[in-house]
């Protein structure tokens, strides 16, 4: 088990840029995700870490001694592919004592592993079967458990959920979770879904076109998204163009207190979550707007409400009980806004 | 009305009879012909014996046997390079590259065979290279031999290789070879235990078309092989069109025959032995 840090990365094809300067580093039995939109350079990340891909410039540093110079297969890092990339002649014993073998260990130390691997991904009597007999939750535990037998420094894993449909997708990442604390493999994944990568991370790297944007805690990241692209990515719904006043906020006009280190002047995007906006009373209230559309969900409902804010209507969230139409009065906590830095 | 399995049967009929007239009919009538002989009445194994007592057949059937074996082995070992190499250059290299592949194909194996005589011959281009480089004194001679005979036929049939092997590469998946680097497999080990047992379904497509190929191959045999070199098939030429011992023609080309459906038997056997683990 090793730490992993990447440090200033850039990966170029040609003229096209795939990894700008990505630097980041998980601690020793971490679990770290790459988190962006696809074709942000993530798999190309998590592939120069594994040795597939050369670095254009910068370093991967593995208990913080540069690889750059190994090859792949003496990395001795576990990878689980988003296709599982099983071998198909091969016995799922055989699969996952593929690794073993090559370390030359005896038969009988191959096949100890083996099922001690098999046992821990929840697949005890599957030995005998080929890849393309398992089902797809199955291959995935396969694919797991023949990274993890090899005891690696560092598990990479790209999307090992995204080929599982929803169900077995929630189940999988608990049992993920699991087998990564049991072994306290140092484990980085890779994902474009932002609920897989709070549930399951200590560190979150948000990526977007080749650049790094953040790097943090769930909660940090949740709390405090440093620009409009990760709130926005992480689901914060209403994101506006504003100044930097001495004590607070002012969007189009409108003079809101908030909490921020920004230089007053200074141009800044103001985001809030729709659940942070309150109704007020006529004569609380901060602004007003006009309810222009609105949509039912199961648990709440969604309003779009012109104000005075923006030229696009701001989303508003009630519990489900609460319908609203006409012209209403809004509020928002000085807390809840957050400052972002124009991108 | 009639069934639709009566249906299928008369509407299939037709061709059934077609067939049956213009091939089984001539084939079997040519091999029973294997069984007469014009000195003797009715049934007779002459024919039979006469191959076994000959030299000659003896050595066309052994060089058959080899010139197949030889030829196959030489398209295996420079089709999966060919294959690999094809498969990794990219899209732009690809169609360059497929065209010089299957154009081959589509000149005349005459021509072909031609082309080979232009550059084995005493006065070609490889003995004046030997020559000039002060390799030989005097020009090698290569034409109309076994070694010809090996050179054209496995020129020949390199493409049905490498196009075999080329299909089942590309249905593997790309990550295979990464997946078994990450385990530990150095590049050449990633090649002997995933590359060539992903391959084997195609190796046996490949096999199968370039050995029987091989082994009936005619006008390359002829034009390179000559009377110094005969093959089974060139067999079955002498004595049908200058012996005119049609009888003996038939009786080889029984052997030859057997000699195919064995080794297509054989291949079956493998396959499904090996094939087992796949699909
Ligand atoms: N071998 C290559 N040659 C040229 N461009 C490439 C190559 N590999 C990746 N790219 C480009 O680099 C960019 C990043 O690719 P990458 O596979 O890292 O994206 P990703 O974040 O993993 O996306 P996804 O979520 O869709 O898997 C993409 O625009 C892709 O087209
Ligand atoms: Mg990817």
């Amino acid at each position: 088990m090793s730490s992993v840090e990447v440090r200033n990365l850039v990966k170029k094809y040609g003229d096209f840029t795939a990894v700008r300067d990505a630097s980041f580093r998980a601690e020793t039995g971490s679990l770290i995700s790459i988190l962006g939109p696809s074709g942000c350079g993530k798999t190309t990340t998590l592939r120069a870490i594994a040795g597939f891909e050369t670095a254009t410039s910068g370093d991967i540093l593995l208990d913080d001694k540069p690889v750059n110079d190994i090859p792949p297969w003496r990395r001795n890092i576990g990878i689980v592919f988003q296709s599982y990339a099983l071998f198909p002649f091969m016995t799922v014993a055989d699969n996952v004592g593929y690794g073993l073998k090559m370390r030359k260990m005896d038969r009988d130390q191959i096949a100890r592993k083996t099922d001690d691997a098999l046992n821990r991904v929840g697949l005890p009597d599957s030995h005998l079967k080929y890849p393309r007999q398992l089902s797809g939750g199955q291959r995935q535990r396969v694919a797991l458990a023949r990274a993890l037998v090899i005891e690696p420094a560092v598990m990479l894993l790209d999307e090992p959920l995204s080929a599982l449909d929803a169900k077995l997708r929630d189940e999988m990442r608990f049992e993920l979770k699991r087998i990564q604390r049991q072994s306290g493999v140092t484990t980085l994944l890779v994902t474009h879904d932002q609920e897989e990568a709070f549930t399951l991370s200590d560190q979150i790297v948000v990526m977007n076109n080749a650049v790094v944007k953040q790097v943090g805690s769930p909660r940090e990241i949740w709390d405090n998204p440093n620009c409009a692209f990760v709130a926005d990515f992480i689901g914060i719904e209403n994101i506006l163009p504003a100044e930097r006043t001495t004590n607070g906020v002012r969007i189009a006009g409108h003079d809101f207190a908030a909490l921020s280190d920004a230089a007053p002047g200074s141009d800044i995007m103001a985001a809030f979550r729709s659940s942070d906006l309150e109704l007020a009373g006529d004569e609380a209230g901060q602004f007003a707007g006009q309810v222009v559309g609105e949509a039912y969900t199961g648990n709440y409902n969604v309003y779009q409400v012109q104000t005075g804010l923006s030229e696009a209507p701001i989303i508003l969230k009630t519990g489900k009980s609460q319908r609203l139409s006409g012209t209403i009065n809004l509020k928002l906590a000085p807390d809840r806004i957050k400052i972002l830095e124009r991108d | 009305m009639l069934s639709a399995t009566q249906r299928n049967w008369a509407l299939s009929l037709p061709a059934f009879v077609i067939v049956g007239l213009l091939a089984v009919v001539p084939a079997v009538m040519m091999l029973a012909s294997a069984f007469t002989s014009p000195d003797i009445e009715g049934f007779t194994l002459a024919n039979f014996e006469k191959l076994w007592n000959s030299k000659l057949a003896f050595q066309a059937f052994w060089r058959t046997i080899r010139v197949a074996i030889i030829v196959t082995l030489i398209t295996i070992v420079l089709g999966y390079p060919l294959a690999i190499g094809f498969l990794r250059a990219g899209p732009r290299m690809q169609s360059i590259l497929l065209p010089m592949l299957v154009f081959p194909l589509m000149v005349s194996v005459v021509v072909r065979a031609y082309g080979w005589i232009v550059v084995l011959s005493p006065s070609g281009i490889f003995n004046q290279v030997l020559l000039g480089l002060g390799i030989v004194a005097s020009p090698v001679d290569l034409l109309y031999s076994e070694t010809a005979v090996i050179l054209g036929e496995s020129q020949l049939l390199l493409p049905y290789m490498v196009l075999s092997l080329m299909a089942s590469l590309q249905k593997a998946e790309s990550n295979l070879e990464e997946a078994s680097m990450s385990l530990g497999a150095n590049p050449v080990t990633t090649f002997f235990r995933i590359v060539i047992p992903i391959s084997v379904p195609g190796l046996l497509t490949g096999t199968l078309l370039v050995f029987a190929l091989a082994l009936t191959a005619f006008a390359t045999p002829l034009l390179l092989g000559g009377g110094r070199a005969p093959l089974l098939t060139t067999l079955i030429y002498s004595f049908a069109f200058t012996t005119f011992d049609w009888s003996a023609a038939a009786a080889v080309g029984l052997v030859l025959v057997i000699l195919a459906l064995a080794f297509v038997w054989l291949q079956r056997w493998v396959g499904q032995k090996v094939m087992k683990s796949y699909e």
